[in-house]
């Protein structure tokens, strides 16, 4: 938003009209060319935005006129034990999923940056998790974490592991999620691979001349090569994350006892099933605003981590 | 850190320096990307050996991998457990009518962004990327009540007509970083000729843009395809429910009941569509969203 140039409103008061109507002409393509956007920001975005700020201040219920409440629904987030409960639900996933996706990723990669026959092949095949809905990896993974005919229990079995609980136990179904959160990770091997690609081999062949070894051409070139990649890969996996919603509503719809309840369907279900709008909504602004906190944070310290070559766009 | 440096010492930092890698360092490789390949197609492997299975056979213990015979008669008995014509009819409606809205708008839209000039540009692509962050509840909640007053609930509206109005962030992000791509002299050419805007979109920039054309339209098509919140917040009425949305209700509501060969029957029905996309479009699909365009094959 600072990217705003001083230069553009002042354009308006130049002092001929002339040179007004000129400058109109020449914006106006762009503004045209954009203007479904914007229209759609407006309609679609900003309107409800503004009214679901509103909403949170008032006790709606859908069929008689929103009242105000002042911040009673943000008062009552603090002491809600399940609100808290969907917190932890969602942040527990993200600490857990993300790093992890994110290292499979990238040891995925890796395996898949081989100069082998065929490699292309593999890279669609590991992508192809990505295409499947949502609505099918949720029923198709419910049916492999059946503790009794499930498949999943009968490879623990075939392997002499010990079964485990999957969905049926609180304590396990969190970890069920992630397990089935894992199988798309082909999304982001692909921004992997595209880093990895990316690096110039030259910078390879200058440092085995002065000496380095595989492990420091790695550790001094690979990977600060590719923080970009983890910057991006790391950012768009906390939105997502926090955003968990259509796999946990069909595999789990929250339970065993709120054990998968992320907030997205605490939301869903304060809102849609007991329409109480007014406290959804603040639900949704405190979840807004955390999304938006933790982007920023990372933003911010990628200074110092994140580097980009030269001035490449 | 560790891990990952362990990983990439055994497979190597760099490619194409592995043209003296010995035979058996290559045949491991393969083997290791067989075997995983392997792990991340069964789940569809096992989608497909549950909807020919007879009811006794999906909860045998200990399970098996494929049917002792092909029972195709699933195929009708599912299709006809409930209207899944009609769903997958309006899916098709509401699909189609989402991709061709977002891809045309997006197209606009990233093209205005990369290629003209106007005040507050970079202001509102930055708005327009930003909105991403906003989870979709804090616009679902009004736009409920606002459709509603409209009289648009039931109705397919509320999941086709916003499309038209820009296709989303990613859609205009990839539209735009594709314009930018294209060389300044081919504009420059053509404004000589004296064509305006329009015209350099339609006739310069749209033909050469036929793989971000592509990766939109397929991003597009898999969101729409897929979607579950807009629908079960904005449909009611079965009958107006969309496939994704009616496999989700059925399942839930005969949750344990459901004979799990038939729901293993819908949601191929569901896969299939997308999984046959992917395999045609696989190129342009990985080209199109992948970060600087880099869609060579390796």
């Amino acid at each position: 938003m600072a990217e705003f140039r001083p230069d553009v409103p002042r354009a308006a008061d130049r002092r001929t009209s002339a040179a007004a109507r000129r400058r109109l002409r020449e914006w106006l393509p762009g503004l045209l060319f954009v203007s479904p956007v914007v229209i759609g920001l407006l309609l679609f975005t900003i309107v409800p935005m503004l009214t679901s700020l509103y909403y949170s201040f008032t006790r709606y219920d859908v069929l008689s006129p929103p009242r105000w409440v002042g911040v009673d629904n943000y008062a009552r987030l603090v002491t809600d034990p399940t609100f808290w409960t969907s917190v932890g639900v969602t942040v527990r996933y993200a600490l857990i999923a993300v790093p992890l996706g994110l290292v499979l990723s990238g040891l995925l990669s890796l395996l898949l940056n081989q100069a082998l026959r065929g490699i292309s092949i593999y890279r669609a095949l590991f992508y192809i998790p990505v295409v499947v809905p949502a609505v099918a990896t949720a029923v198709l993974f419910s049916n492999l974490f059946n503790v009794r005919y499930g498949l999943a229990n009968a490879l623990l079995r075939g392997v002499g592991l010990p079964e485990y609980t999957w969905l049926t136990r609180p304590e396990t179904a969190l970890n069920s999620v992630i397990v089935m959160s894992l199988w798309t990770i082909g999304g982001s091997t692909i921004i992997w691979l595209a880093g990895l690609r990316s690096i110039p081999p030259y910078l390879y062949d200058a440092a085995a001349v002065d000496g380095a070894g595989r492990l420091r051409r790695i550790w001094h070139i690979t990977i600060p090569m590719l923080t970009p990649v983890i910057f991006f890969n790391l950012v768009l996996g906390i939105i997502e994350s926090l955003q968990m919603f259509v796999q946990v509503y069909v595999l789990t719809n929250g339970a065993p006892v709120n054990s998968t309840l992320f907030i997205m369907l605490n939301i869903f279900r304060e809102g849609f099933t007991h329409f109480r709008m007014g406290y959804a909504s603040a639900m949704s602004w405190v979840l807004f605003l955390a999304i938006l906190l933790l982007t920023l944070v990372v933003f911010k310290t990628s200074g110092r981590w994140v580097y980009y070559e030269g001035d490449r766009s | 850190m560790t891990a990952l440096t362990r990983g990439a010492r055994k497979a190597g930092p760099a490619p194409g320096r592995h043209a003296g890698q010995s035979v058996v360092v290559a045949l491991a490789e393969h083997a290791t990307l067989l075997l995983l390949a392997a792990v991340f197609l069964f789940p569809l492997f096992h989608l497909l050996s549950r909807s020919l299975m007879t009811p006794a056979e999906t909860i045998s213990v200990p399970p098996t991998l494929w049917p002792s015979e092909l029972r195709w008669s699933n195929y009708p008995e599912a299709w006809n457990s409930a209207p899944f014509g009609q769903f997958l009819v309006n899916s098709i409606l509401v699909t189609t009518l989402t991709v061709v809205g977002a891809t045309a708008s997006a197209a606009l839209c990233g093209f205005g962004f990369a290629r003209l000039n106007f005040p507050g540009r970079n202001a509102l692509f930055i708005i327009v990327i930003a909105t991403l962050m906003l989870p979709d509840t804090v616009t679902l909640i009004p736009l409920y009540i606002i459709f509603r007053d409209l009289g648009w609930l039931n109705t397919f509206l509320p999941l086709t007509v916003p499309a038209f109005f820009g296709g989303g962030a990613i859609s205009i992000f990839l539209f735009r970083q594709y314009f930018r791509t294209l060389p300044r002299e081919l504009d420059e050419a053509a404004i000589l000729d004296g064509a305006n805007a329009w015209q350099i979109f339609r006739f310069i920039a749209l033909p050469l843009s036929k793989p971000v054309i592509i990766a939109v339209a397929t991003l597009t098509f898999l969101g729409s395809w897929t979607d579950l919140f807009g629908p079960i917040i904005f449909l009611n009425e079965q009958s107006k429910w969309t496939l994704a949305q009616g496999i989700a209700s059925v399942f839930q509501a005969y949750y344990g009941r459901l004979e799990i060969n038939h729901v293993a029957v819908i949601s191929l029905v569901l896969v299939v569509p997308p999984l046959v996309l992917y395999a045609l479009v696989q190129r342009q699909l990985i080209a199109g969203i992948t970060p600087s365009g880099s869609g060579d094959r390796g």
